[in-house]
């Protein structure tokens, strides 16, 4: 699933591995979402959501809504 | 501490009953052997000592599952649960059509033996597969 992590995680100035601690997941997890191979979990989009302070929605792009 | 990277604390505790039942499994197997070709066991005792391998061989299945069923990190535990399946589906092709190559081919007789150790050499190939596809 696309998603806008990079660009949010940019914004913050975090690598893949400061994502990876605040998550607490490993940095390979962050960089298979970043990168669309793996989709995370209900609770590990929630968690990503409430760190960058926005929706799932505006996190990951439904591309069979597009 | 870390145990081979593994932070979790229950992880770590299945990660090490996994291998303490690996470490005795040999001790076993020596024990079984010992008893049959030594000692000459037979009737009722046969069973329960043909049987001794296998005691480690369970307890280090049911390691695996919890030490998986603990894993934390959703994309760990789907290379995980990708890579047993990997083996345990190339395991059973291949150990079937072996049987089958047995029966009608002639080919030697493989000992059951083998299959614990095909599977494992499956499960690293799948691991190392599945990794790749997510670099």
């Amino acid at each position: 699933m696309k998603n806008r992590l990079k660009v949010l995680r940019a914004e913050r100035d975090w690598s893949q591995g400061d994502l990876a601690g605040r998550l607490e997941v490993s940095r390979q997890s962050v960089n298979a979402i970043e990168t669309g191979k793996f989709d995370p979990s209900l609770p590990l989009a929630f968690k990503l959501a409430r760190l960058f302070e926005t929706t799932i929605e505006s996190i990951f792009i439904d591309e069979s809504q597009a | 501490m870390q145990l081979c990277g593994i932070k979790d604390p229950t992880q770590r505790r299945w990660f090490i009953r996994y291998m303490v039942a690996m470490a005795i499994y040999p001790f076993f197997c020596i024990a079984a052997v010992a008893g049959f070709l030594l000692l000459h066991v037979h009737g009722a005792l046969s069973w329960p000592l043909a049987l001794l391998p296998a005691l480690p061989i369970a307890a280090a299945v049911y390691s695996i599952g919890s030490f998986v069923a603990h894993e934390k990190d959703d994309f760990q535990r789907h290379v995980q649960v990708w890579s047993l399946l990997g083996g345990m589906g190339a395991t059973l092709v291949l150990t079937t059509m072996w049987g089958f190559l047995e029966n009608y081919a002639h080919f030697q007789h493989m000992d059951l033996f083998w299959v614990w150790v095909i599977f494992w050499a499956f499960t690293g190939i799948a691991f190392l597969v599945v990794k790749a596809r997510y670099r």
